[in-house]
């Protein structure tokens, strides 16, 4: 089974790989532009991935079963947007906040360029959490169905009050003109791959946090919340507790993820975030992958996005008009059957989460045995 | 149940899935810096002797995929006759197709697309305000690409944070906005309901028809906001016609207007109803049946009478047949002959060249020379001489001002009448005018 999983895992993102470099130098010849054509979207993929982290500490280590990421995605971009972007003028838009000229003028070596960033990420994951907090407090005692329908509707009302309240953040016009960090320093034609290596400095920091923490008893405890609550409580944890922290903190990870978002797109609107972008995309993303794993979760958003765009490509080439007609079609069809190809061949993900407790253990067991081995 | 299944099946997993992970992820960050010193040779080269190669992003799926294909239409036409003509610079055009699918997010992901890997120098579309806006700010203004929008009509496109990349061949919703307040009181309804899609679109309408309303004395009785693609409006109905209008106003598109007009008319005592561009949609009124709406008015940016105007409608028909009430098709037309022959005048298809020529072809002074044929072999022949050209199109004079819009147009006046839409009434409209004749017209551009 595991041998057969890895397999697929290896293959898939084999096929991705070549799909994702393979159709635009096919398409282009030069490898210049198939660079520039791919930077963009591996920040795409970084964010992305930072939002399924988030989902991972929510849904693959602590079980709870959240049917609202585009919630706290979006109001971390939205949060970002108002926090960088200069006050309201009235004219075209109306928004609450606009503090990037304040924080530009900070008596710091180069404020502008970087401050107001830092303030807005920060600041999406505080709003994200403290959103999640009276959310999760009594959303964490719902089982999981209840609580996957609770979050979808919380998810539906924050975009309904994005859309209705134009005093808030500009209604259903949406927001524009989102600055970029560090923009200011940069050449416009090299801001990508700075753009880029902004977040996955971000991804890297955030993966070794929560891996760092999963790894710890605290993450231990969430685990074993999951695969069994009542056991946990009568351990003497406070199960209420600790699923309250694991929500709020993958709610902050997501509210930052929405930020970097809002960095990259320079626009936000309620259109974006709707539930099949915003919350199917990511849960195929984790399912895919493997949730529990936060190699999964990666493989997992490299591949149904690598899949999600290369298809778009194929209208660059000649195709018969049969299938030319088709193509977002076989888009969605194709992201529908990697997840059953997955979940048939191993359930558990491309990268399915490793069963151990620690790896303290695991060397204890690999000396037990070498030592038996040497006795033999 | 299913969720529970996902984390069954605890047998221990020696694998090297955690190492092979580790390394290609390494591989991929290592890729990056490594191949990114080839990009460092800079953009691609911008040959004068390359074909002009032009994109349209249209919605072919999504909440307007009713008008993905006519809009296709639209812009072959213009490429095909220009080809036959003799092409830009001596070459053909080439047309790219991409699809917005009405979603901002894969807007993005397709301007990036037809940029990078079809190097096209120019884009027409989105056609939302929604998708406009973030393809301008994320893709095109930092690439340096000139993006012609023929429908998204939201005044804050006017502040774009774009470059000065980013043009428009319509007129802002505040236009169509006014006609139908005008309309409205024309046919003596003293009350209006305004029921508007809640986007960009929606609320520029909304605020335009409200102001112009009341400003000739009429009375709004509810402004209620919907959101697409329900599977009931039957609470935006009653709040709607609570206050007893005499008119709906629907702005709106297909998608919606499908439910919620079968919904209004099922109701009973319907008040009567003017329609925005939006619903103007023949397969639509089809499945509603056509003698439900037999005489209803609407309103669409549209075509003024002019010589430019026959013969784009001409050339339509000898192509394609009748020319479908679907809005923006002059528009799409207009965009790509602006395109093309700032690509002529500046002799080149470099992005940044072409939309220095933009205003030069598009604005007076000039040579008025206009769509077809006969009218691009006279404005190459015009620009070979020297002389400056004036592109007059289809959908009006296309006047670009500093901030790439156009501030002077036509809206048509369209009646349902038998199994047909027929365009009855053509008005001019200046909003820079209207402002400064002291006609509140909220969120118009200033210009």
């Amino acid at each position: 089974m595991t041998r057969r999983g890895n397999l697929l895992a290896i293959v898939i993102v084999a096929l991705i790989t070549a799909f994702l470099v393979g159709l635009p130098l096919l398409r282009t010849g030069s490898i210049s532009s198939v660079v520039s054509f791919l930077v963009p979207s591996l920040a795409t993929m970084a964010i992305f991935a930072i939002v399924c982290i988030g989902l991972n500490v929510q849904w693959g280590y602590t079980g709870i079963f959240n049917f609202g990421v585009v919630g706290f995605f979006m109001v971390g971009a939205y949060t970002a947007a108002i926090v960088t972007k200069s006050p309201a003028d009235g004219q075209f838009a109306t928004y609450i906040g606009g503090l990037g000229d304040a924080l530009a003028a900070v008596p710091l070596p180069g404020a502008g360029a970087w401050l107001p960033f830092l303030v807005a990420i920060i600041a999406a994951a505080a709003l994200s959490a403290a959103l999640a907090l009276p959310l999760a407090w009594p959303i964490v005692r719902l089982r999981e169905d209840y609580l996957a329908i609770a979050l979808i509707g919380a998810a539906e009302v924050l975009r309904r009050i994005a859309t209705e309240e134009r005093w808030l953040v500009n209604g259903s016009r949406g927001l524009g003109g989102i600055p970029r960090p560090l923009a200011g320093w940069v050449n416009a034609d090299a801001y990508n791959y700075v753009f880029l290596l902004i977040v996955v400095v971000l991804l890297l920091l955030v993966y070794v946090l929560v891996d760092r923490g999963i790894r710890s008893p605290w993450g231990r405890v969430l685990r074993a919340i999951r695969e069994d609550e009542d056991a946990t409580a009568a351990a003497g944890k406070d199960v209420v507790a600790f699923k309250l922290q694991g929500f709020v903190l993958g709610a902050a990870i997501m509210g930052a993820a929405g930020a970097l978002f809002a960095f990259q797109q320079g626009a936000v609107s309620p259109e974006t975030f709707t539930h099949f972008f915003g919350t199917f995309i990511f849960w195929a993303m984790l399912i895919a992958g493997g949730s529990g794993n936060m190699v999964g979760t990666i493989v997992g958003v490299y591949v149904i996005w690598g899949l999600w765009s290369t298809t778009l490509q194929l209208q660059g080439f000649d195709l018969p008009a049969f299938v030319e007609g088709r193509i977002p079609h076989l888009r969605d069809t194709l992201v529908g059957v990697i997840i059953v190809v997955v979940l048939l061949v191993n359930p558990r993900g491309l990268v399915p989460e490793r069963a151990r407790v620690s790896r303290w253990l695991d060397r204890r067991v690999a000396a037990m045995r070498r030592s038996e081995a040497a006795g033999d | 149940m299913l969720i529970g299944q996902f984390r069954q099946n605890t047998t221990a997993t020696r694998c090297a899935s955690r190492r092979w992970g580790l390394r290609a992820t390494a591989a991929l960050l290592l890729l990056v810096p490594l191949v990114a010193t080839y990009a460092g040779e800079g953009a691609r080269a911008q040959d004068e002797a390359e074909p002009l190669r032009i994109a349209v992003l249209f919605p072919f799926t999504g909440d307007l995929s009713d008008f993905g294909q006519p809009f296709l239409q639209a812009a072959e036409l213009a490429v095909n006759q220009i080809n036959e003509a003799g092409g830009v610079n001596g070459q053909p055009i080439e047309l790219v197709q991409g699809d917005s699918a009405t979603s901002p997010q894969q807007a993005v992901e397709e301007a990036r697309r037809l940029i990078e890997l079809e190097g096209v120098s120019a884009i027409v579309g989105p056609a939302g305000s929604g998708e406009t806006l973030p393809v301008a700010e994320s893709v095109t203004g930092p690439a340096g690409v000139l993006e012609i929008t023929m429908s998204a009509t939201s005044p804050a496109l006017t502040i774009a944070n774009d470059n000065d990349f980013l043009f428009r061949t319509v007129i802002s919703d505040a236009a169509q906005g006014v006609v139908m307040a005008d309309v409205a009181r024309e046919q003596g309804f003293e009350s209006a309901c305004v029921l508007y899609v809640n986007n960009a679109y929606g609320q520029g309408l909304n605020e335009a028809f409200a102001d112009r309303f009341t400003a000739e004395g009429g009375t709004i009785t509810a402004q209620v906001p919907h959101e697409q693609e329900q599977a009931s409006y039957a609470s935006e109905i009653a709040s709607c016609t609570e206050g007893d209008p005499d008119v709906l106003i629907a702005a709106a598109y297909p998608e919606s207007g499908r439910v919620f007009l079968r919904e209004l008319v099922e109701s009973g005592d319907a008040p009567s109803v003017i329609f925005s561009d939006g619903l103007q949609s023949p397969d639509m009124f089809a499945e509603l049946g056509w003698e439900v709406f037999e005489g209803s008015y609407g309103t669409a940016a549209g075509a003024p009478e002019t010589d430019a105007a026959a013969t784009f409608e001409q050339a339509w028909e000898e192509a394609y047949g009748e020319v479908p009430a679907v809005p923006y098709l002059r528009e799409i037309n207009d965009a790509i002959y602006l395109i093309a022959l700032a690509a002529e005048q500046a002799d080149s298809t470099d992005s940044a060249a072409i939309r220095d020529a933009l205003r030069e072809v598009a604005n007076e002074p000039g040579t008025a020379v206009g769509p077809g044929q006969e009218g691009w072999q006279e404005a190459v022949a015009a620009i070979d001489a020297g002389e400056d050209v004036n592109y007059e199109g289809g959908a009006g004079s296309v006047d670009l001002d500093e901030n790439g819009d156009v501030s002077k147009g036509t809206i048509i006046v369209w009646q349902v009448q038998g199994e047909a839409i027929e365009t009855t009434d053509s008005r001019e409209i200046d909003l820079a005018a209207e402002d400064t004749a002291g006609t509140p017209v909220a969120g118009t551009p200033v210009s």
